[in-house]
């Protein structure tokens, strides 16, 4: 980080601890009530204690528990002394081992300050709107609400430029990480408030039943994590085992994934379905393992008898792999890739087809664009021609008119001359005429041999 | 679904939706707007019965005993038994076509008992002559433990191997359970019922991550299963030979009563022991290498799994097994398990008539302490469960019949002509 981009850094951190003292002081100024000190410390350490215990999310990023306790906090010290109590639990956030370890002495200011602004905020909400009800109904959840609101507005106005300060990205980008994690911070605003309520009755007792099943929560979702992360490394080496199968077509499969993806945005599928055609396409190759090594690298097209023989082994495969569930979905895209769009015209068009249509656009595209044992890689131009001419036959059009949108708008370049992963070949493969995709290119045509 | 199927399980619904309907509008008229109260929380605590907390490495527990426990605090003892009654009626009657006629008696009697059970247990907290005196918190405490103690004991006294539920991976579901019935009945006590609905947030938000844990298992479980075919369609292997052994080593392990982690892991490494015998070198598919020592196959299989980011833990048991061989000692118990179930395996093959002559083989191999009380084992597995081998060969025959007449190991060209490497061939 340069000089210049450090001091600015520490100057918002600094700045932001000057207002949170100054907002303090005001607080204590305006109420004549204080909150019990003890109180304040006992809250202020489960600030600590939660603020090194966050909560993994299913996307990027964590989300701390303090968020309940600084709400459990505002509705313990109701009334004149909430904004004070709970500006001062707040400022316990700054707390972090970390960063007093590396003596980010700004840092812990910083978040001292933001903390405490952001309970503050939310308690002044809360008591404007008539504060907590002795009996807590529809009025008062929704002022909850509107005071979790408040907290999440303050808390993120201040972290969005400070984290793009720190790590030098934009705000838009920080903002996009963090927005993932802001529903959660409403069902924590609220459990804290509850927390809060059922404190004042039964003590530090209500925490721990809260606490227990959150903790129980957060460890189960992380060993989800550590799961789904073992599930990834198990479909990377399938993705290395079929790429090591036939090392001329180095990168394919993660190149289609790319493409795949690519159509997917353009086409504005739900983000829920991302991961499944990631690995679709990761698969979509599969029954390769089966096909024999010496055809599967042959220089020159393949005779009819070897065509055929490729296909029995690839559909042996496929069949073989789809008595395991979790591959038949797979399976399904891997064999009707090589069916033709107009075959499915008559079919609905449900989820699996249209996977296997994105990813049949996209490996047929990267085909063309690559260089391989039988023939020079086409240009980009070509191919995009190519994949329009047989849209609506062999291809879904909008499939095709998505992926070139994708590629034109980004300003990328594939094909003859802008290869990513090249070989060189014993023979130098050809200059040849169009031709599509995977298996297809084993095809014979007419003027093969 | 057949048609008929359709129709009964329709005509239930429907039949439920009558009950359901008829008994609201009976407790409106009896009971004004508390009988609709009872009444709706009934057929909330009905559909939360019939929503289960999954209990990692199977069997699970009904959402809806949190919400029971609370009600059986806050409701006199006859509204509750009222409301419990209806509720897993009507469960029943929804669930009716889905299941067996004998899974149905035994989630009825599990949920009934149960459920009476915290009854009693609420009962027992305020009324009786050694009552607690803590409030409702204590009260719903109490009744909840004897609710789930009994609950568990009841998976165990009612059999069914998918429903009998272990102590310990079960202890989290429970102890949220628990703790979240204890949050609701005290957020109705010293709030309302509306507090008492937000109080339900952590359970649910427990049973997501619950949900997703055990679905990535599945998951997990199912590509593992698909990656362990791989050397068998390279020809590396014959095919089933990892269901066969999976199979031979989960039911070594449960044998030698390993915990389910164990359990989990023997399975996994013996679904991928023979991995590395593929390779996943781009340039290393048209190398010369010749035939695998099984300590370096295994070791190449690990290597393999470590680098592609899997669970440290099966890459170490894939190297310790050295499946293929049953010389050397084995490192471990677990190492044992694995490279005797693959041994086992090819054995016999597809055919159990070679089980005894491979059982006489093993039990002659000259062998250390892990290896000894692992084929113990499985010559006390031979002995009390016949149907073993049969049940194996079965497992793989689905992926033999797939293949259909296809000849997969005649990929194997040489053992340097670059199909990569011959199988350990049968010694028998």
């Amino acid at each position: 980080m340069g000089d210049a981009a450090r001091t600015r850094l520490i100057a918002f951190e600094c700045a932001t601890g000057v207002v949170a003292a100054l907002a303090m002081a005001a607080a204590v100024a305006f109420t004549s009530a204080t909150p019990n000190p003890a109180y304040v410390l006992a809250f202020g350490a489960l600030v600590v204690v939660a603020e090194h215990r966050p909560a993994a999310l299913a996307s990027t990023g964590t989300i701390s528990p303090s968020l309940m306790i600084v709400m459990a906090s505002i509705t313990f010290f109701d009334g004149d002394s909430a904004v004070v109590g709970a500006g001062a639990v707040g400022a316990f956030g700054g707390i972090y081992l970390d960063q007093i370890r590396r003596r980010r002495y700004s840092g812990v200011l910083f978040n001292a300050g933001q903390y405490a602004l952001a309970a503050q905020a939310a308690a002044l909400a809360l008591s404007l709107l008539g504060g907590p009800q002795p009996t807590w109904g529809i009025r008062t959840t929704a002022a909850a609400m509107v005071a979790t609101l408040a907290y999440s507005v303050v808390n993120v106005a201040f972290v969005v430029p400070q984290v793009s300060l720190c790590e030098r990205t934009r705000a838009r980008v920080v903002w996009a990480e963090m927005r993932p994690a802001v529903p959660s911070y409403l069902a924590f605003g609220l459990l804290g408030l509850l927390l809060g309520a059922l404190c004042k009755e039964l003590g530090l007792a209500a925490v721990i039943l809260l606490a227990v099943p959150m903790a129980i929560g957060r460890s189960t979702f992380a060993s989800f994590l550590r799961l789904r992360e073992a599930h990834e490394a198990a479909i990377r080496l399938f993705g290395q085992v079929i790429e090591a199968k036939d090392p001329y077509t180095a990168g394919h499969t993660e190149r289609v994934a790319k493409y795949s993806q690519y159509i997917a945005e353009e086409l504005e599928m739900p983000p829920s379905r991302y991961e499944r055609l990631r690995h679709s396409a990761l698969m979509h190759d599969v029954g390769k393992l089966a096909v024999p090594n010496r055809l599967l690298n042959k220089p020159g097209r393949l005779t009819e008898e070897e065509f055929a023989i490729v296909r029995r082994h690839n559909d042996v495969c496929i069949n073989i792999l789809g008595r395991v569930d979790f591959m038949r979905e797979m399976a399904v895209t891997a064999s009707d890739r090589h069916g033709r769009f107009e075959r499915d015209a008559g079919r609905p068009r449900h989820e699996l087809v249209l996977e296997a249509h994105i990813v049949a656009v996209a490996d047929a595209f990267d085909a063309m664009t690559s260089t391989r044992s039988y023939r020079q890689a086409l240009d980009q131009d070509v191919a995009f021609e190519e994949l329009r001419r047989n849209a609506g036959t062999q291809f879904d059009p909008e499939c095709v008119e998505a992926l070139v949108a994708a590629i034109e708008r980004r300003g990328e370049r594939y094909g003859l001359g802008h290869e990513l992963d090249a070989h060189r070949f014993a023979v130098t493969p050809p200059v040849t005429g169009v031709g599509s995709a995977g298996l297809g290119d084993f095809s014979p045509t007419a003027d093969s041999p | 679904m057949n048609g008929a199927a359709l129709t009964a399980r329709s005509a239930l619904l429907v039949g439920v939706g009558l009950v359901a309907g008829g008994t609201g509008v009976w407790a409106a008229t009896a009971a004004g707007w508390r009988g609709v109260a009872l009444w709706a929380v009934t057929v909330v605590l009905a559909a939360s019965l019939a929503a289960p907390m999954p209990v990692w490495w199977g069997g699970s527990v009904p959402l809806g005993y949190a919400l029971a426990i609370a009600m059986a605090v806050i409701l006199d003892p006859w509204a509750y038994a009222l409301a419990c009654a209806t509720a897993v009626l009507l469960t029943l009657l929804a669930s009716g076509s889905q299941l067996r006629v004998d899974d149905t008696a035994r989630v009825a009697w599990r949920r009934s008992v149960a459920l009476a059970a915290g009854g009693v247990g609420a009962f027992g907290a305020s009324e009786a002559p050694w009552a607690v005196s803590g409030g409702v918190l204590a009260e719903a405490l109490l009744a909840g433990a004897v609710l789930l103690v009994t609950d568990l004991l009841l998976t165990r006294v009612l059999g069914g191997e998918e429903s009998r539920l272990q102590v310990r991976p079960s202890a989290p579901v429970y102890l949220t359970l628990l703790c979240g019935a204890a949050l609701i009945a005290v957020a109705y006590d010293q709030q309302s019922a509306w507090m008492a609905a937000i109080a339900t947030l952590p359970l649910l938000l427990t049973r997501f991550s619950f949900q997703r844990q055990t679905g990535a298992h599945v998951t997990l479980q199912q590509t593992v299963r698909a990656l362990g075919i791989v050397p068998e369609l390279a020809g590396l292997a014959p095919l089933g030979h990892s269901e066969r052994t999976a199979v031979y080593a989960g039911e070594l392990a449960a044998c030698l009563r390993l915990g389910r982690e164990a359990r989990d892991r023997i399975v996994i490494a013996a679904r991928l022991h023979h991995l590395g015998a593929v390779s996943t070198d781009p340039e290393g598919a048209t190398a010369q290498v010749g035939p695998m020592e099984p300590a370096a196959m295994a070791r190449h299989g690990a290597a393999v799994l470590r680098e592609a980011g899997f669970p440290t833990d099966v890459a170490d048991l894939v190297e310790e097994a050295r499946a293929g061989t049953l010389d050397g000692e084995a490192a471990s118990l677990e190492a044992a398990v694995v490279r005797l179930a693959s041994a086992f395996d090819e054995l016999v093959g597809e055919d159990p008539g070679r089980a005894d002559q491979a059982l006489a083989i093993i039990a002659a191999h000259p062998r250390d302490a892990h290896s000894r009380r692992a084929v113990a084992a499985l010559l006390e597995l031979a002995a009390n469960r016949p149907e073993l081998v049969t049940d194996a060969v079965a497992a793989g025959s689905q992926f033999t019949e797939a293949a259909s007449g296809l000849d997969l190991e005649s990929l194997v060209t040489t053992p340097s002509g670059g199909e990569l490497l011959s199988f350990t061939r049968r010694r028998a």
